[in-house]
């Protein structure tokens, strides 16, 4: 029998994401993935000063806020051929691993773990054994057996006042759902303890952006932290320190809750690691700079070669859109700094167009971006701290599932959950360091935050990178005279999302769904696990309450 | 007493940024006041419980759809946050304002005081540029959070020298 289903919920006005697949013999065949809303930076930024062009940049979203920032300062950076100072990098960098912890482990316990923990379960589990479960797991000094039995509690009253709330949503009572009732304990007290840690580190990233969301700090040639190692007004000793007392927190939260809850999770759905695979092909790309020549603690690349950081002139070539299945004019394939974006909104019609989102191509081909295309080239190339971290979670989820888990089961649906958290790991590992490298080069006596930008006469083109908690950024500027002449930002779900291309090759989230099997389609979980693996963000961009419906309603843009 | 005024949406689509601009606007009037924050947070997403936690008073404004001319003004309490009930999660990034308010009350951190100060929007199509209607209400929506807070007997300290325009995108 053959089923179309069509996961939809929010109206084509309002724009979002929108699945269509195709179930035969209750398992998916096909799929298209469709973004139903426009996303047009350029109309913004054309004819700006190119130096407050990431001031816009990073209102695209406002989830992923500083990474836009990131991504349009090293653009245009890259089209003046600007170095910046050593401070600025370690600035950057330490705010660039804070937004990516709170985003890493804020999607695995709030945006995600609903997928596979049923709450209902929770409220029946044992807080004692659940107490002894996490124990063993990890020694993480707040675990205890009140802890536990609070949140229990939390549950049950929830339950018993037929308030479930945040919760009501879920699939509890899915066939699919046989996390065992402790692990659902542990899941969700941490899940109600995460809350405080990552906030934690957003401080950190407010201490030195200014604040956030939208941090303020970045200028086209560095940062605007002044610092003053005597002064309370400037970044000194004191704020150093303080921030140092406050990432120990984040980081012990990662390292033994956050990376330790994933490797249970996963260790308990081994079926999870044979299905959902994707694309062939994966794209990362390097990012923490440390020095002026290229060296980055976070490797890049593809499978078959090594992407070296901000001069890498195959990534520059290798990148092209095309518009056949998207709502634009145009079928050919074109180059960042040359794209088309002339809207041609049709029907939706899976052999026209169906989408808002280009299809973006690697010498051609889809690639999967994000956490796992991040460990599979960096476990391919040798990386230590990638290897370190893959390994032992390779072999925490082995010990749980009892089974022998080897990297290659990581290209799969709950792979991408064991990726996440495995850099996340390496995110925080590298968080203490950069924070050394700053305060070290603070009092070796170096103080300079910026260099001041030249804008050539003429036209310069840039590319900015940044390896962001979905994956590969990439923003494209050609500038004129200083004045924005172009501008095109190649987002991670421009990847992941992407539509089929002109020769019909479907793109990762599509190739991901293919083959997965549907148990229920009146509530598709299975579709929603495997999508949601990649952290799908068509980015949030307007929030509206609407008090006549019976919903807010949620413009998205990508 | 510790109070939060934010100010929520998305200054790239046109009266979507109401929010954003007027906390602005409000930052510029008032003398700096350790117990009352005053935050930009655009379009925060799941980050926006973090903003809200530790506050005894929280006042957000935001573009609202709702049958009302562009550029009024209508208070929404808690109650009719909640009542709208938590849509259906349709992307993981997708938290509204009511699951915020209900995950508060889960953690046990819910504020004393919480109001919604709405502006209805006219459009929010891609433009730095708010309607004129909704541009009008950027002073009125301030001098509504400022008589909220005096009601919950905070005061806030008005510079005498105000800016005479408020903050402007171009």
């Amino acid at each position: 029998m053959s089923q179309r289903i069509t996961i939809d919920p929010i109206t084509r006005i309002e724009g979002h994401l929108r699945i269509d697949v195709q179930i035969d013999g209750g398992a998916i065949s096909d799929a298209w993935v469709s973004a139903t809303m426009w996303r047009e930076m350029e109309t913004i930024l054309r004819g700006r000063d190119a130096r407050e062009a990431w001031l816009f940049a990073q209102r695209i979203c406002g989830v992923c806020t500083t990474v836009h920032a990131i991504a349009s300062v090293r653009a245009v950076e890259d089209a003046l051929k600007l170095e910046i100072p050593l401070n600025a990098q370690y600035i950057r960098n330490l705010i660039l691993i804070h937004h990516a912890l709170r985003d890493h482990a804020g999607h695995f316990y709030q945006l995600s773990s609903l997928d596979w923990l049923d709450p209902m379960r929770a409220a029946k589990a044992d807080p004692r054994r659940a107490f002894l479960l996490a124990e063993s797991r990890s020694s993480w000094a707040r675990n205890s057996r009140d802890g536990m039995q609070s949140s229990r509690d939390k549950m049950a009253h929830m339950i018993e006042n037929g308030r479930l709330g945040i919760f009501a949503d879920g699939y509890g009572g899915h066939p699919g759902m046989h996390l065992d009732p402790e692990a659902c304990l542990v899941l969700l007290t941490h899940y109600l303890d995460s809350f405080e840690f990552l906030r934690k580190s957003s401080q950190v990233v407010a201490m030195l952006g200014g604040k956030t969301p939208h941090i303020q700090n970045l200028t086209v040639g560095g940062v605007a932290n002044a610092i003053n190692l005597d002064s309370e007004a400037a970044l000194g000793l004191d704020r150093l320190e303080a921030m140092r007392a406050t990432m120990a927190e984040v980081v012990s939260f990662i390292h033994q809750v956050y990376f330790e809850d994933a490797c249970l999770l996963a260790g308990s759905y081994p079926e999870w690691f044979d299905c959902g695979k994707g694309s062939d092909f994966y794209v990362s790309v390097p990012d923490l700079p440390r020095g002026s020549r290229g060296q980055t603690d976070m490797p890049g690349g593809s499978l078959q070669r090594v992407v070296k950081p901000y001069s890498d002139a195959e990534f520059r070539e290798a990148i092209t859109e095309d518009n056949v299945h998207a709502y634009y004019r145009g079928n050919k394939a074109l180059h960042p700094w040359k794209g088309e974006t002339e809207p041609d909104l049709t029907d939706w019609d899976p052999e026209k167009k169906y989408s808002w989102v280009k299809a973006a191509r690697y010498h051609g081909q889809p690639a999967e971006v994000g956490p796992l295309a991040d460990v599979l080239i960096g476990y391919a190339q040798g990386h230590a701290l990638t290897r370190k971290w893959t390994n032992l979670a390779l072999e925490r989820v082995s010990a749980t599932a009892g089974c022998s888990l080897t990297v290659e089961n990581l290209r799969s649906t709950m792979g991408r959950h064991v990726a996440r958290a495995i850099r996340a790991a390496m995110l925080a590992e590298l968080a203490e360091r950069h924070w050394e490298l700053l305060v070290n080069n603070i009092a070796g006596g170096d103080l300079a935050v910026h260099n001041v930008p030249q804008f050539p006469s003429g036209e310069v083109s840039g590319l900015g990178i940044h390896s962001a908690p979905r994956g590969a950024l990439s923003h494209w500027v050609v500038v004129d005279n200083g004045i924005i002449k172009n501008y095109q930002a190649v987002v991670p779900s421009t990847w992941n999302a992407s539509p089929r291309d002109r020769d019909g090759v479907p793109g990762p989230y599509e190739a991901a769904l293919r083959g997965i099997t549907v148990a229920d389609v009146e509530r598709p979980l299975e579709v929603l696990r495997t999508v949601h693996s990649f952290d799908p963000c068509m980015a949030c961009a307007c929030h509206a309450f609407d008090a006549a419906g019976k919903q807010i309603s949620v413009i998205k843009v990508l | 007493m510790k109070a939060l005024v934010a100010g929520i949406g998305n200054v790239l689509l046109e009266d979507d940024g109401i929010g954003p601009v007027v906390v602005q606007t409000l930052a510029q009037c008032l003398h700096p006041d350790p117990s009352i924050e005053i935050e930009d947070l655009g379009t925060p997403g799941p980050g926006l419980i973090d903003y809200l936690v530790g506050n005894d008073v929280v006042i957000l404004v935001d573009a609202v759809c709702n049958d009302r001319p562009p550029g009024s003004i209508h208070v929404y309490t808690r109650s009719d946050v909640l009542s709208a009930g938590v849509p259906m999660r349709t992307g993981p990034h997708a938290l509204s304002l009511s699951e915020a308010l209900a995950t508060l009350d889960l953690l046990g951190h819910d504020p004393v005081h919480f109001l919604l100060i709405g502006v209805a929007a006219q459009s929010c199509e891609l433009g730095l540029q708010m309607s004129d209607p909704v541009r009008n209400a950027v002073e009125p929506a301030g001098a509504e959070i400022l008589r909220q807070l005096e009601g919950f007997g905070i005061n806030c300290a008005r510079k005498t020298r105000v800016p005479s325009a408020h903050f402007q995108l171009r």
